[in-house]
């Protein structure tokens, strides 16, 4: 594929569905200087992976499955090199913060809530809250679509359960 | 809070983003992985052009030291009809190895100079190159895998056969069963999975540059 194509292309896809990513940023990584360097590295995948793409899934499914492949080897990795892990505070990064005013504040409650979760439970989660079927998030996340249920109806009990906990608190 | 709920404060951030995006640094790092992707593709190129030369000029420098007019009579005399038909075969395959890349890149270079500059041009160049690699890559990589297997048998026969002591054709080592099975295991790999992946990739391509063909026409 030609370089110009696959910018393109990549461009088009980012001007359409570049939230997935920041979801994904989001849901991984916690300090600003990670959430840089996990949207970096998961730009660079999505950028990558144009070659590979085949026209078989929808664009916003193949988007999620790089970022979220993307984002859980990059958590294992950080998990590994945490000691000598190198400071990006310095660093100029791609994301910019938007400002939150009107965004509602459930939202970074929900958040916090899904980065409780396991990894794996994690990419279940934002799959589900963005719609997708138990079918479409078992051929993603690569689980049968049996063990996406018995994950869901885990990670629905467990928000009601936060949810009821902080209410009577 | 139920789970429309959830489903509804999830769906606010699509329209207040979490984040702005700093184009300018985004592609400046794109161009700088592309830079790193071209530098990995011409080395690629460069290390199949030296593997190239590498077999043509041994298999060359061999049947030129067993035709050499200067070599003693003895040497001459020891050699059998077969190591001549085995050298030349081995010269011949890495001559069509070579052939075969110079003749491919000099038709590309050829075909491509026929169209223009437009957008329109640029896809139908695209959907050129597609079809081609589509119908003509698996002869291609026949071509090459097969010339290659043939260039190195030849070499590794007739280096026994042209030293000082030659080997007996008798005593010529057989190629390992491990060996046997590696290359098998890889030429299917190659023409089953891997070339026929790539087919589908690139029928997906020119479908896509073909609707976006259509739609420019449209326009």
């Amino acid at each position: 594929m030609h370089d110009t194509e696959r910018d393109r292309i990549f461009n088009e896809w980012l001007a359409g569905h570049k939230g997935i990513l920041f979801k994904v940023v989001h849901a991984y990584a916690f300090e600003h200087s990670d959430r840089q360097d996990l949207f970096q590295e998961v730009a660079v995948q999505v950028w990558r992976s144009v070659d590979a793409f085949r026209g078989e899934s929808s664009v916003p499914t193949w988007m999620y499955r790089v970022a979220l492949n993307t984002a859980i080897a990059w958590t294992r990795k950080e998990r590994r090199h945490q000691r000598g892990k190198q400071a990006f505070e310095g660093r100029d990064g791609l994301l910019t913060t938007s400002p939150s005013d009107g965004r509602d504040p459930r939202l970074e409650w929900l958040y916090h809530q899904i980065a409780q979760l396991k990894d794996i439970d994690r990419s279940v989660a934002l799959l589900l809250l963005d719609g997708f079927s138990y079918k479409e998030i078992a051929g993603i996340v690569g689980l049968t679509e049996s063990n996406v249920g018995v994950k869901i109806n885990r990670i629905k009990s467990a928000l009601a359960d936060k949810h009821m906990e902080e209410a009577k608190s | 809070m139920n789970l429309d709920d959830v489903m509804a404060v999830w769906r606010s951030q699509d329209l207040s983003q979490l984040y702005g995006l700093d184009r300018t640094l985004l592609h400046q790092m794109l161009r700088q992985e592309q830079a790193k992707l071209e530098k990995q593709r011409r080395r690629a190129r460069r290390f199949a052009y030296v593997m190239n030369a590498i077999l043509l000029i041994t298999a060359g420098l061999f049947f030129a030291i067993m035709i050499d007019p200067n070599q003693p009579p003895t040497f001459s005399a020891r050699l059998s009809v077969w190591d001549y038909v085995v050298g030349i075969v081995g010269m011949a395959a890495a001559l069509i190895l070579a052939g075969t890349r110079f003749v491919a890149r000099r038709s590309r270079l050829a075909r491509e100079q026929g169209f223009g500059d437009s957008l329109r041009d640029h896809l139908r160049r695209r959907i050129t190159q597609l079809d081609d690699e589509a119908t003509g890559g698996r002869r291609m990589g026949l071509t090459m895998v097969v010339t290659t297997l043939i260039c190195a048998t030849a070499i590794s026969i007739v280096s026994c056969r042209i030293r000082h002591v030659p080997v007996p054709w008798s005593e010529i080592v057989r190629p390992s069963p491990l060996l046997i099975v590696l290359i098998l295991w890889f030429l299917y790999q190659l023409f089953f999975r891997w070339m026929p992946r790539e087919r589908q990739r690139n029928l997906s391509r020119k479908r896509q540059l073909e609707a976006l063909l259509k739609e420019l026409d449209g326009q």
